[in-house]
């Protein structure tokens, strides 16, 4: 029986125009048209005369001399500079709400990756996408590089002597408009400032704001705060449209906690379950065991719906009668409170709502189950603080007059305010206007004076993500450009001229450091917390009796540094045996239910929710072309945003996907091509933020449209949520640049899928069968021993034509835990830059010119068009043992070696593409066009390239000097990361030693939040690597080719009931009854590990 | 007999004492000895040597002239042993311009080897350098060759003139023979007519073809290649004299080649180590060593920096294209491959020159032809089969190419 698994609905309809692509590799003919040779139209004569001028100047160039190279070693070198080592620094990366505690790798001075910090309690060792690019923002070309003046160039003692005066001077209120700040140091610096000047008012604005759930908690507690969650102790976890494991509140710390909650084995067959109910399809919706759609006013109704179920069974009060419109979702929430009640301290509730009302209900629920203390805690996340209010008010003050001064410290209203127009209007009537952002964007072409601040790499700062959790940031390279770190313009606008070095380190040493014991002099300690990068204290809850927050977590040593580690926190190696307290909390929520449904019944026609999507956040990023090409993870979308519609509305409205449509609520309309989004509410539609830049930088970065004018304050918090929405076909077929159409990565490279591709089962399949969802791998593990295979070079056996190289040495091998992969993309950018992959661009992602090496297939299973299920596939090369790629190389520049790496020499590859059209897993991918400037002639030359994005001096400094940049006309594709191998083999033959597993990890498996790649030696029996692959749930893809594959999948357990049709893939259904039992006697024999 | 008799134990008497003699005699293969070999190399060399004076004085009896236990808290901290008043310590830190010696971290046994070297080295007189004799055999041998080749080509020139005489001898001959006997014999073509013959013309050209297309290659295949470059450097350092004549070990300058990718440029600040003191050179006085102190910005005068500092640009002899990934820890500490083998006697070149061609084949070569470390590093357990070939008598050695030496992604990625 087949699987019914498909990417987009072109797949799932059979659209002729895919069916013909799917079968190629290339879609487009040669010789290309457009882009860099625009229009060639090659003659007769054109070929001559070409040929004639490259030899002339090959001639030429050949008698040439050889140019002379220097080497200008440092006249002193300093200490921990050695060229061609790396050096790590352990720092922190804030930027808004983004909190990433990580290690910066630099090479003779200049930061070339990001890796995790695995010291940190929160992150442990966890990135992002937006962590791992961050970077790039460093080697930004649109950073500001010298402080300003009315749009003229202007010095630091000016700009303070004037500032200095203009503050003084004013009677008006001085607003310092700042978003979430995680530094205490920063916090006390802008304390100073106010104190200095009695008028200073202090803003926090987050464009996407949890102001709700700050709101809720004030009401509830008294105090306003988003609280600390512990998903990895919840069992039952429900979540009401909260993309925790995207975007909401602290992903990557949340996608640690969930994986390790969800790592199924034989041993310990038990998961957490997750269910959500929302609107859109979010990233943690597709992950969800039980996921169901539900319109956006309906959030509200099921959480009510929800209280009132878990009160009659508890035997409590209920609230207004709420009744879903969908009787399905109706049932589940039956269910959802049966399942809630017999795991009471050991669930969690959480709603993504930025309605107070609704988070208050969420608050009596998760009170009422005696949640708080076991998953969830009023300690303090500092990473949302936004005050909604106050800055509406602002906006008010600033028409009417009353406002002296602005300070904006990397805020971007102009852009990010839903009422932008109103805000710079107001900004025109403040005296005094001041900026700290990196970039001239929308508001700051309205403000006078310009200080931009400092990348965070090239800062001095600390952080407190969450109360007890102290972070600190090293600069590591100086400042690029004349910039200065903002906090330290407040302290000098305040009077104070201490450097923010000092005064971060004097902050440590009063506030911080009696925080511990284990060190006597602060020198001590300061060195070990910047060594190490954070500083927790120990149990920072256990004055209240619980011991919520460190308990549990035993992080380990960076493996990226071999420097012995001190870790401060002594729990660190603690592991406290926990077990839920349950004590209920009361918590009044009837007032709240009443404005709920008075809300919902407001409610009419479209709604629509802007959404803050995995990639983009809330704008800030929008020049970052590393962020722009990694594909938003379910729509699959680069370089844009688009109206998502479900499937059934759009058909029922006569669209075609890609038509462009107009959205209007209010007064605010725009036109965006729609897509058909599996999983989106019938009757609703989304838009992400964060496109629609004007004046982010470069103009290709200007993309998509701007979604925000679409929020509205309602008088408490913003609302991101509009319901009257009209929506109205205005053209046909997006054309986006080129004409190329939407740049869209879901069926680009599609694996044949009348084949057996994602491995899914169910717990309770899985619990009763361990080879549940995998019987595919039995059928063909057992015609691979019957010796049924022939390949190019004769019948072989299970390994291949390789076989002399699988006993000797190192054979390096991954194995990817498709249960564990939440699809977040982090290993996207994570690889692109660890491996010089370029970035494209729009208009040649849209012609399926896109380089990424690494990419995340999105597969949606079952024929349910409306809510399908959704399984993530990390898919890069599968390294073949028997791989086609190297046989039909002309050249032999495509090889196995002898560590089971297929290896890709470019210089000798002369770009004939058969390889690619060969890959089963169409994972090669072939260099159109220069896209690095790897052998372009200099800039403003014949032959310029530098049109692309990543070809300047600048963005070309955070290039890896250890791999090579490929030119133009080559093949490349991933190496499993050969650098880092190679790497490894050096350090343990300088130690005398043999290897250590784990000594190697793929960029990919570092960057990685969910613990799902695994990477090593598949010829040492004990390395994790191997024991995965002869794990029951491994198999390898496209297995009846066989390939041979060195990357092993395990396959998906959702902890739900069997799914009918997707659950159990059967060959011919015979053969397997018998291969089992054959298995169940011997199960260690199932793997090919070798 | 009697005679006999009494001269065979004699004569055994003294082949023993002979045996015990030499035994006695090479105080060089001692541990104690080797050690401190080693470390005087590595630590010592930059700032003395023994029977010269170099920054510091000539170390050659100076065992006799202080004792051990000075020796030793000289060594661990002169500084503090000037400073505690002992008269010979001010005076010879007078002497050698107040030059401060670097403090060692050294236990008290690894001086007393350094010692135990520098008496050896002052006592026993080195025996002829063991180069120096077949390096001057070898010169004579070459010599006796090109001799030879001269001879052989003298003999051959003159063999073919003598066939050439003769064969155009009896050629006249049997022309007048058959004249006579009445037979009609043709004139015989002239050379003008056979070099300007069509066929004659195919054949230079087709040859022509051959020799230029062989030369394109050749010439090809060394484009960007710079064999035996020895460019002017900015500063004229002799490594013949600071690797040669002084003996300083490579890697005191060059400190990367056992840590890293890249061998390393030795800063002028490092050259300042020993130039504080040295002041003139040997050939270029006071020129090249002052443009040292030009980049730091030393003064020599006041002995101060002056915080006004100029890089030296030198001129980079090996180059690698950047598509190929070269590691000196790799080859100096994995591989125990020396120095000279790539870079040839650097430490009798006055002017560096590159001494291979660096290309790929070069390369290949010697990773088919050199030995790995197989039973030294531990590294190298995991080859299990390798081990058990070299244990059976299967394979006499494991070459670097047998480990996967010559993959394409051991060297390009």
């Amino acid at each position: 029986m087949k699987q019914q698994i498909w990417q987009g609905l072109e797949q799932l309809n059979n659209d002729p125009e895919f069916l013909q692509h799917k079968r190629n590799e290339f879609r487009e003919d040669l010789p290309l048209t457009g882009g860099i040779s625009a229009d060639a139209q090659t003659s007769r004569r054109d070929f001559l005369k070409i040929l004639g001028f490259s030899v002339t100047a090959a001639t030429i160039a050949a008698s040439c001399e050889i140019p002379v190279r220097r080497a200008i070693p440092y006249v002193f070198k300093p200490e921990e500079i050695s060229p061609g080592i790396a050096n790590y620094y352990a720092s922190s990366f804030v930027d808004g709400s983004d909190y990433c505690s990580v290690l910066v790798k630099t090479r003779e001075g200049r930061p070339i990756k990001i890796e995790g910090n695995s010291l940190s309690g929160i992150t442990q060792g966890g990135t992002s996408a937006r962590a791992q690019a961050s970077i790039i923002s460093l080697y930004d070309t649109a950073r500001l590089r010298y402080p300003k003046k009315e749009g003229k160039k202007t010095t630091w003692k000016d700009i303070d002597a004037e500032i200095g005066s203009k503050l003084a001077g004013t009677n008006g209120t001085i607003a310092l408009v700042t978003g979430s700040i995680l530094s205490p140091s920063t916090r006390q610096a802008i304390a100073e400032f106010k104190n200095k000047y009695s008028n200073a008012k202090h803003i926090v604005y987050d464009p996407v704001s949890k102001a709700g759930i700050l709101n809720a908690n004030e009401r509830n507690f008294g105090k306003r705060v988003v609280p600390s969650y512990r998903f990895d102790r919840a069992k039952t976890i429900v979540s009401f449209g909260a993309d925790f494991l995207g975007t909401w509140v602290s992903p990557i710390e949340f996608t640690k906690q969930y994986s390790s909650s969800r790592k199924v084995s034989r041993e310990n067959p038990t998961m957490s379950k997750h269910w959500h109910f929302e609107s859109i399809m979010s990233l943690t919706g597709a992950n969800a065991d039980k996921r169901f759609t539900l319109l956006p006013s309906q959030e509200g109704i099921a959480v009510v719906a929800l209280y009132n179920e878990l009160a009659g069974m508890l035997g409590k009060s209920a609230l207004a009668n709420a009744t879903l419109k969908d009787a399905e979702a109706q049932k589940a929430i039956k269910q959802v409170a049966l399942e809630l009640k017999s795991s009471m301290g050991t669930s969690l509730i959480v709603s993504g709502s930025n309605d107070a009302n609704v988070q208050v209900v969420v608050n009596a629920i998760n009170g009422m189950l005696g949640n708080y203390g076991n998953t969830l805690s009023l300690d303090r996340v500092y990473a949302h603080q936004s005050d909604d209010k106050a800055m509406a008010e602002l906006v008010a003050g600033m028409g009417n007059g009353s406002v002296g001064a602005v300070i904006l410290y990397h805020v971007n209203p102009a852009y990010s305010y839903p009422e932008a127009g109103k805000f710079m209007d107001g900004l025109k009537k403040v005296p005094v206007s001041v900026s700290f952002n990196d970039r001239e964007d929308e508001t700051s072409v309205g403000v006078k004076y310009l200080c931009p601040d400092n990348h965070y790499l090239e800062s001095w700062c600390d952080a407190e993500p969450k109360t007890g959790f102290y972070s600190l940031s090293q600069p590591a390279i100086s400042p690029l450009f004349d910039t200065r770190q903002a906090p330290e313009s407040l302290l000098t606008w305040a009077g104070n001229r201490t450097t923010f070095y000092d005064y971060v380190r004097a902050y440590w040493q009063n506030n911080v450091f009696g925080k511990q014991s284990k060190f006597g002099n602060f020198k001590g300690f300061w060195e070990a917390a910047l060594h190490d990068g954070i500083f927790e204290i120990d149990n920072p809850n256990k004055t209240n009796g619980t011991d919520i927050m460190r308990a549990e977590y035993t992080p380990t040593i960076a493996t990226t540094d071999t420097t012995s580690i001190v870790a401060l926190a002594t729990t660190a190696t603690e592991t406290i045996a926990w077990a839920p307290t349950v004590s209920t909390i009361n918590i009044d929520a009837q007032g709240a239910s009443g404005s709920i449904m008075q809300a919902v019944s407001a409610a009419k026609g479209i709604e629509l929710t802007v959404f803050e999507n995995v990639v983009m956040g809330d704008g800030r990023y929008a020049n970052n072309p590393f962020l722009q090409e990694t594909p938003e993870p379910i729509s699959k979308v680069c370089w844009d945003n688009v109206l998502s519609v479900s499937p059934k509305y759009g058909k029922e409205q006569g669209w075609e996907e890609y038509d462009v449509v107009e959205v209007k609520v209010g007064g605010y309309a725009i036109q965006l091509p729609v897509v058909f989004q599996p999983g989106q509410a019938y009757g609703s539609c989304s838009i992400a933020l964060g496109y629609g830049r004007t004046k982010a930088g470069s103009d290709k970065c200007h993309v998509g449209k701007n979604a925000f004018p679409f929020a509205s304050f309602n008088g408490e918090t913003f609302d991101y949520v509009k319901s009257g929405v009209t929506l109205q076909k205005v053209g046909g077929r997006y054309e986006g640049v080129g004409g190329y159409g939407l740049a869209r990565t879901q069926t680009h490279s599609t694996i044949d899928d009348e084949r057996f591709i994602v491995g899914l089962a169910s717990l309770e399949s899985y619990k009763k069968d361990k080879f549940a969802g995998n019987h595919y791998s039995l059928e063909w593990d057992e015609k691979a021993k019957e010796g049924e295979f022939f390949t190019l070079y004769g019948n072989d056996n299970l390994y291949g034509p390789h076989a002399d190289a699988f006993n000797r040495g190192q054979r390096w091998g991954m194995a990817i835990d498709l249960s564990s992969c939440t699809g977040c993309g982090a290993c996207v950018p994570a690889c692109h830059i660890e491996n010089n992959v370029p970035v494209v661009g729009q208009e040649e992602v849209a012609r399926v010119h896109e380089m990424h090496w690494m990419r995340i297939d999105r597969y949606y299973l079952g024929k349910d068009m409306e809510n399908p299920e959704v399984a993530f596939m990390p898919m890069m090369c599968q390294h073949c043992a028997s791989a086609p790629c190297e046989n039909v190389c002309p050249v032999a520049a495509t090889n196995h070696s002898g560590e089971g790496l297929n290896q890709m020499a470019y210089n000798r590859c002369i770009g004939t593409r058969y390889c690619a059209n060969n890959c089963p897993y169409k994972v090669r991918r072939f260099n159109w066009f220069d896209y690095q400037g790897s052998d372009s002639f200099y800039k403003d030359t014949i032959f310029d390239n530098d049109e692309w994005t990543t070809a300047d001096e600048l963005s070309r400094m955070v290039l890896n000097p250890d791999v090579t940049v490929r030119s133009r006309g080559v093949m490349e594709k991933c190496s499993m990361c050969v650098q880092r191998i190679q790497e490894g083999k050096l350090a343990a033959k300088r130690e005398n030693r043999q290897m250590r597993d784990g000594d190697v990890k793929s960029a990919c498996q570092a960057a990685c939040p969910a613990n799902a790649i695994v990477f090593g030696n598949l010829n040492s029996p004990t390395s994790e690597v191997s024991k995965l692959h002869s794990n029951e749930r491994n198999y390898y893809l496209l297995e009846e080719l066989h390939v041979v594959p060195g990357i092993g999948y395990q396959t998906r357990i959702k902890n739900r009931e069997a799914l009918a049709g997707i659950d159990s893939y059967s060959g011919d259904g015979t053969a397997h009854e018998k291969t089992e039992e054959k298995h169940e006697a011997a199960p260690a024999e199932n793997g090919h590990g070798g | 007999m009697l005679r006999s008799k009494f001269l065979l134990p004699l004569f055994a008497l003294l082949l023993a004492l002979n045996t015990l003699g030499v035994a006695a005699q090479d105080p060089r293969a001692d541990a104690a000895y080797k050690e401190g070999e080693g470390l005087f190399k590595a630590q010592c060399t930059s700032c003395h040597a023994v029977n010269k004076q170099v920054v510091g004085p000539a170390l050659a009896k100076v065992y006799e002239r202080r004792d051990a236990d000075w020796l030793r808290s000289w060594i661990k901290n002169s500084q503090a042993v000037i400073k505690s008043g002992d008269p010979y310590a001010v005076e010879l830190f007078n002497k050698y311009n107040k030059s401060v010696m670097t403090s060692f971290n050294l236990s008290d046994k690894q001086i007393d080897n350094i010692l135990t070297y520098i008496k050896v080295e002052t006592e026993v007189p080195a025996a002829a350098a063991p180069g120096a004799a077949p390096a001057a055999g070898g010169a004579e041998a070459t010599g006796t060759n090109s001799n030879m080749t001269l001879f052989l080509a003298i003999i051959l020139t003159l063999l073919g003139v003598v066939m050439l005489v003769l064969s155009r001898l009896t050629g006249t001959l049997s022309k007048l023979v058959k004249e006579k006997m009445g037979q009609i014999v043709p004139d015989s073509i002239p050379l003008g007519k056979i070099l300007s013959s069509k066929k004659m013309a195919a054949l230079l050209i087709l040859s022509g073809c051959i020799f230029l297309g062989y030369a394109t290659v050749e010439q090809a295949q060394m484009l960007g290649r710079q064999k035996d470059y020895a460019p002017t450097q900015p500063i004229k350092f002799s490594h013949k004299i600071h690797a040669g004549a002084n003996k300083i070990d490579c890697q005191y300058c060059h400190s990367g080649a056992s840590k890293g990718k890249s061998a390393v440029i030795p800063g002028p600040s490092l050259c300042m180590n020993c130039h504080k003191a040295i002041k003139e050179g040997p050939v270029y006085g006071k020129t090249e060593i002052g443009k040292i102190y030009a980049a730091t910005g030393w003064n020599p005068d006041s002995m101060k920096y002056l915080n006004k500092t100029k890089p030296v640009e030198w001129i980079r002899i090996h180059n690698l294209p950047d598509h190929v990934y070269f590691n000196h820890s790799q080859h100096v500490v994995a591989g125990g491959v020396k120095c000279q083998t790539c870079h040839g006697e650097i430490q009798e070149m006055d002017v560096v020159k590159q001494n291979a061609t660096l290309g790929m084949g070069w390369c290949i070569n010697c990773h088919r032809e050199t030995e790995v470390q197989f039973k030294v590093n531990n590294f190298y357990k995991d080859y299990e089969i390798l081990h058990e070939k070299l244990k059976s008598g299967a394979i006499s050695k494991v070459t670097v190419e047998d480990i996967g030496g010559t993959e394409c992604q051991k060297c390009h990625y």
